[in-house]
């Protein structure tokens, strides 16, 4: 017994001093813990304040099959099942198998819907059986916090999102780019445990206080988002392509207002693949030419009427064939109409003719320029432009005349955008910006305006020549298929080859990169616009005007549509006697007693009806013009809501 | 001393369901908001009105101003 009473004070002793370090460390850890508080993630907004991105969140819903009484589960089962049913679209018998088989498996984890909206949760939730909660209906709830884009897939790729393998890790487009903005900081806290498994913090302060994210708003402007995805898209599937990108930008801003990148998926369907728009640095091909031209005008080494014979469609130039879109050639022509017609041949020899000797008089100029560097935007994976010159691996005696036209020099649409835009702007390049403001709450942590690259690329006299000459592309040269009279636009179109170093293999399968740089209206333009579209289908058409054209003329179209034309007239007596007669007559109509039923035989029709819905009618009209006939005799009484039949004539 | 640690404890149950349907509010908020902002995108209605024949317009709005009144 004593034996007993020794071993029982000895392990007392063991627990208390030897072991007890350890055990009071447990009994701390299991009753308080150093809590993270997690920050919430700021807004991505568009330019007019519509949600791009925000965290909400998102419910799992599961079924503990097991709580639920027998007699609970076979009356609801059939009702829950239809009411599944018409919200997700599965068959009845779907559900009703599958809670089934979860009851007789002892499942009391069954998933029956992930991610849900908060009204389907809300609708989920109200279902039978589950609108007896969590212990008598079996309902468990998830709520999880998700990235929400209110715009669907659209601009998808310029929004960005989380990594789809770590959550938490935003790496791309606008949400990668102002992650350190959005993100906030994380807050810390000791936390004690109480009841019903939560936890209370032990001290009155947080010991970090959590910093919610701000919130960013872009200059994306969702109604020509919406024009270019769907524009696009329509061009994408008529010409079969394998992807494409749209850019719009504010003239005088450089805020950039759409970005569509839209490829090929391999069910032949499309969607927002890679962000091409930034990324995908490529040959330009006849979009180059303009550059080309700016640079031989502004060193004054020829002039819109210099004449260059483009000959008969071929020319062989350091052992190279150059060949241009007409067969049988443009002949003897002026620089301005090579531009206009996108002559290789015409190009390759003026540039060729005037640089030959001095290489780097040309280059250097594009690299004055900064068209040899990326521009410098925040989002991930801008392309780099290649621009070689004399003494580069890439460079030879048949580099000069190829990159006239646009090919040995690889460049981003929106390299090449930013070029066109700062013609447009009367030479002051801008550097192109996505984002206007941050915000925490309703006050301005930092406002990002304007950012001149620089002052003025050329000459006041060069770039209105280089204008003259876009705007009668369209007007007279290879865009002349995309004119209209009703708004003006000015623009480059460009044809380019692609994967065409085995000519063989390219000649089997013809690749084409098709293009349309420019701005519109030609006069005062206040967007510029690029259009890439890669790999159409060369039995449709391959042609930048064919192809891409269409897509940069709905924008403009739209935005001439959007914008109000304004006509200022000085009047003197607007004011008809007959409408007079008819608004006074009106009035006085208005100031009768509202119980009884007016005459309104002889009235418009839309006089009769305001009025007779004021009094709380409801009014049918048949035929057009004036009322002949009313249903309700002059005199009756009105009930509320009573029907009245007007004839018109 | 124990009556005040129940009514902080009260308190915590509170802030938890408050902090909760605020993040109900604020979801359903969102999704409403999304549904909105899906629904007025101009090619959703071409779509849904092209079934009445109604198209968007070629031509821009005319805006008449008039500057002097007699």
């Amino acid at each position: 017994m004593f034996l007993f009473a020794l071993l029982i004070a000895f392990k007392l002793i063991n627990i208390q001093f030897v072991e007890g370090d350890v055990y009071r460390d447990l009994a701390a850890q299991d009753a308080t813990k150093n809590v993270v508080i997690p920050a919430n993630r700021g807004n991505l907004y568009a330019d007019d304040g519509s949600l791009l991105a925000s965290s909400v969140t998102k419910y799992d819903i599961r079924f503990d099959t097991q709580t639920v009484t027998k007699k609970d589960f076979d009356e609801n089962l059939v009702p829950l099942s239809q009411g599944l049913s018409t919200l997700f679209g599965k068959p009845s018998s779907y559900y009703q198998n599958l809670m089934r088989t979860a009851r007789s498996n002892k499942n009391r984890y069954l998933l029956i819907a992930k991610k849900l909206g908060y009204s389907d949760y809300i609708k989920v939730k109200n279902m039978p059986l589950f609108k007896k909660g969590s212990n008598r209906g079996g309902l468990i709830v998830i709520p999880t916090t998700v990235r929400e884009h209110p715009m669907g897939k659209i601009a998808e790729r310029l929004v960005g999102n989380q990594d789809r393998n770590t959550p938490g890790l935003y790496a791309v487009g606008l949400e990668g780019a102002y992650h350190t903005q959005l993100s906030g900081k994380e807050g810390r806290r000791l936390k004690q445990k109480i009841s019903k498994g939560r936890w209370k913090p032990v001290y009155d302060e947080n010991e970090i206080e959590p910093q919610d994210g701000y919130d960013v708003i872009s200059t994306i402007n969702i109604n020509m988002q919406d024009i270019a995805h769907h524009a696009l898209l329509k061009q994408l599937e008529e010409y079969q392509a394998d992807h494409g990108s749209v850019i719009v930008m504010e003239v005088a801003t450089g805020e950039i207002k759409a970005v569509a990148n839209l490829g090929k998926s391999r069910s032949g369907g499309y969607y927002e693949r890679l962000n091409y728009a930034v990324g995908e640095s490529s040959e330009p091909g006849s979009t180059f030419k303009t550059i080309a031209m700016t640079v031989a005008l502004e060193h004054k080494v020829l002039d819109t009427a210099t004449l260059v014979d483009t000959q008969r469609g071929k020319v062989r130039m350091y052992g190279r064939t150059i060949s241009d879109s007409k067969r049988g050639g443009y002949g003897e022509i002026s620089a301005a109409t090579a531009l206009e017609v996108s002559s290789n041949i015409g190009f390759a020899r003026m540039i060729d003719g005037a640089y030959k000797d001095d290489p780097k008089k040309f280059t250097d100029q594009i690299k004055k320029w900064k068209l040899d560097q990326k521009i410098g935007i925040l989002i991930l994976g801008e392309g780099a432009p290649v621009v070689p010159e004399v003494g580069d691996p890439l460079w030879s005696k048949n580099a000069l005349p190829s990159i006239s036209y646009g090919y040995n020099l690889k460049m981003t649409p929106l390299q090449i955008l930013t070029f066109y835009n700062a013609i447009a702007n009367n030479g002051t390049m801008v550097r192109p910006r996505f984002v206007k403001e941050i915000r925490s709450w309703n006050k301005q942590i930092e406002v990002y305006g304007t950012q001149v690259i620089i002052d003025q690329i050329a000459s006041q006299t060069t770039i209105g020549k280089m204008q003259e000459m876009l705007k009668n592309i369209v007007v007279r040269g290879t865009g002349k298929s995309l004119y209209s009279k009703n708004f003006s636009m000015a623009g480059k179109t460009g044809t380019a080859r692609i994967d065409y170093a085995d000519l063989d293999s390219w000649l089997k399968d013809k690749k084409y990169v098709s293009s349309f740089a420019g701005y519109f209206p030609a006069d005062q333009p206040k967007y510029s616009c690029i259009v890439v579209i890669h790999k159409p289908s060369a039995d449709k058409g391959y042609y930048g005007a064919d192809v891409t054209g269409p897509v940069f003329k709905r924008i403009a179209q739209k935005i001439y549509t959007d914008s109000p034309l304004k006509a200022e007239i000085a009047a003197k007596d607007l004011l008809d006697v007959a409408t007079q007669r008819d608004f006074d007559g009106y009035y006085q109509y208005t100031q009768q007693d509202t119980a009884t039923m007016p005459n309104v035989k002889g009235m418009p029709a839309m006089d009769a009806i305001s009025l007779l819905e004021n009094l709380g009618l409801v009014v049918q009209l048949k035929g057009n013009g004036k009322v002949q006939r009313q249903s309700l005799t002059m005199g009756t009484k009105i009930k509320q809501g009573q029907e009245i039949i007007l004839n018109l004539s | 001393m124990i009556g005040s640690s129940h009514t902080a404890d009260k308190k915590v149950h509170r802030i938890a369901r408050l902090s909760n349907e605020a993040k109900e509010l604020k979801s359903e908020y969102l999704d409403v908001r999304k549904q909105l902002t899906q629904a007025k995108m101009e090619s959703k209605l071409t779509a849904v009105m092209s079934k009445t024949g109604l198209q968007t317009s070629t031509i821009p709005p005319q805006k008449i101003i008039i500057t002097k009144k007699q």
